[in-house]
């Protein structure tokens, strides 16, 4: 256990660095501002009690990744947690103005994207999305890296093949792709 | 242009838009909040509560490994009447560990014991983890509210309704024996009389203070009296204050500038006999996803 103001000081470090990290992290995975404030400040309040299980410098952020991971899995289970700490981010993040969901939007990429198992998704995401090496990802899902790596190979694979069958379905039936495109314009 | 960086730019929400979405005063804010929940030290409370603590996960037939399930089943929010004991001079067991078929069944005796209490019980029987008793509103005792645990530990779902946002309320964890990774369980407890929840339903969920009392979209004037006929006290005000920097939320114990004119747009239960009321000037617009969630808990309210 380390003394009272070390404790403080270390958790404020982290914090300032993974604040916007973890956050991000939340908010691409849900869409629910309200979720989003419980799940950082239950991840934060993880951080904060098993302080001393915190890995150093930048292995910080993928813990907490996987910390944030495993609360939005509890969260999307069953409960709906509201602890008084997020109140007022609750608020802010309930209010703030998102971006068009991209997710959503009509293309070939986002369509192959969407057609992917949830945990090809989240693999292909904690790369693109946080910039996340195999190593790294490793640490948020607690396997080895080597299963990462393989894992990591079958979802770009598997993505891959999605694209092909669309590019091939947009080439079969170019007037349906051009009417699509008219209607997103 | 490579898979990932086609990835990337479908990213939902991106760093840029992030570094906006929250103040610097509520980031500082819930890091303080956060910090100021050392109160893992409370003292233990003199009065001792033995709740039933069981939930015996059904084996499931083609497991070859035995697991230890960590259960608490408060049976409901009420305490039951306990005898005093007078100075107990050995101190029973935070936990006891009973085998049953391949499960190894963790009970959670004393739930208002000591955090380091259960680690060293678990750390006696090679079990490396953290588990915690949080004051829960009352369709929460009982159940797991937070568990940081790797994915070969299960959940064990409630059996009956399950009035939570997302489906599943569960009531313990089943834990493969020989796991030695690390890993943290919170289960919810009733609270003690003006003690704050930490973690909470919808007020309006069956069992709650406000169930089949839907105050939403009225005016503060309007439910006030409602409130006080349920005998459930405002225990906290929220409401959205207008900065240069954007809406910030504002939670507070006193009533302030709440003029009755407001609306009610949302209540939590804060505390035994309390709600923190969600409030704003204008008429709410409810969303209908909420409103949805809202109708599954009032179904069964009288009209």
């Amino acid at each position: 256990m380390r003394p009272p103001d070390e404790r403080r000081r270390r958790f404020e470090e982290i914090y300032a660095a993974c604040h916007d990290p973890v956050l991000g992290y939340v908010m691409r995975r849900t869409s629910d501002g309200h979720d989003a404030a419980d799940v950082l400040a239950e991840t934060f309040l993880v951080a904060w009690r098993r302080l001393d299980d915190v890995p150093p410098g930048d292995q910080a952020r993928p813990w907490l990744y996987g910390v944030a991971r495993r609360v939005l899995a509890n969260h999307h289970r069953g409960e709906r947690r509201r602890t008084a700490l997020g109140d007022r981010l609750r608020a802010e993040l309930a209010s703030a103005v998102r971006p068009p969901d991209r997710l959503a939007e009509s293309g070939a990429v986002a369509d192959a994207f969407r057609s992917l198992s949830d945990d090809d998704r989240e693999l292909l995401s904690l790369v693109g999305w946080e910039g996340l090496d195999a190593g790294q990802i490793a640490t948020v899902l607690g396997c080895s890296r080597n299963a990462v790596r393989i894992r990591l190979h079958r979802a770009r694979k598997r993505l891959a093949r999605a694209l092909e069958a669309r590019d091939a379905h947009t080439e079969a039936y170019p007037h349906q792709a051009r009417i699509v495109k008219e209607e997103h314009a | 242009m490579n898979h990932d960086k086609l990835i990337g730019r479908l990213a939902p929400v991106t760093d840029e838009e992030i570094a906006h979405m929250v103040s610097p005063q509520t980031k500082t804010d819930l890091a303080e909040r956060i910090m100021t929940t050392a109160a893992d030290t409370a003292p233990a409370p003199r009065r001792r509560r033995r709740l039933v603590l069981f939930g015996l996960p059904l084996a499931v037939a083609t497991a070859a490994a035995t697991v230890a399930a960590v259960t608490l089943t408060g049976s409901s929010g009420s305490p039951t009447p306990t005898t005093s004991l007078g100075p107990r001079k050995v101190q029973p067991a935070a936990l006891s560990f009973s085998t049953r078929g391949k499960y190894l069944v963790v009970k959670v005796e004393d739930p208002l014991a000591d955090p380091a209490r259960y680690k060293k019980e678990f750390a006696a029987h090679g079990m490396n983890i953290t588990l915690k008793v949080v004051p829960a509103s009352p369709s929460v005792v009982g159940t797991v509210v937070m568990t940081d645990l790797p994915a070969n530990v299960k959940m064990i779902p409630a059996k009956g309704k399950c009035y939570s946002g997302g489906g599943a309320c569960p009531v313990g964890v089943r834990i493969p024996v020989g796991f030695h990774g690390s890993g943290a369980i919170v289960f919810g407890r009733a609270a003690r009389p003006g003690e704050q929840y930490n973690s909470t339903n919808s007020a309006f969920a069956p069992g709650e203070a406000l169930h089949c009392v839907n105050i939403r979209g009225l005016t503060v004037d309007q439910a006030l009296p409602i409130l006080r006929r349920h005998k459930v006290a405002v225990g906290q005000w929220h409401y959205d204050e207008k900065r240069p920097t954007g809406p910030y939320g504002v939670t507070t114990p006193n009533r302030g500038k709440i003029a009755g004119s407001w609306y009610v747009t949302d209540a939590d239960p804060w505390a035994p006999g309390q709600v923190l009321l969600w409030t704003q000037p204008t008429m709410p617009k409810l969303s209908p996803g909420a409103t949805a969630y809202q109708r599954r808990l009032a179904a069964g309210c009288p009209r």
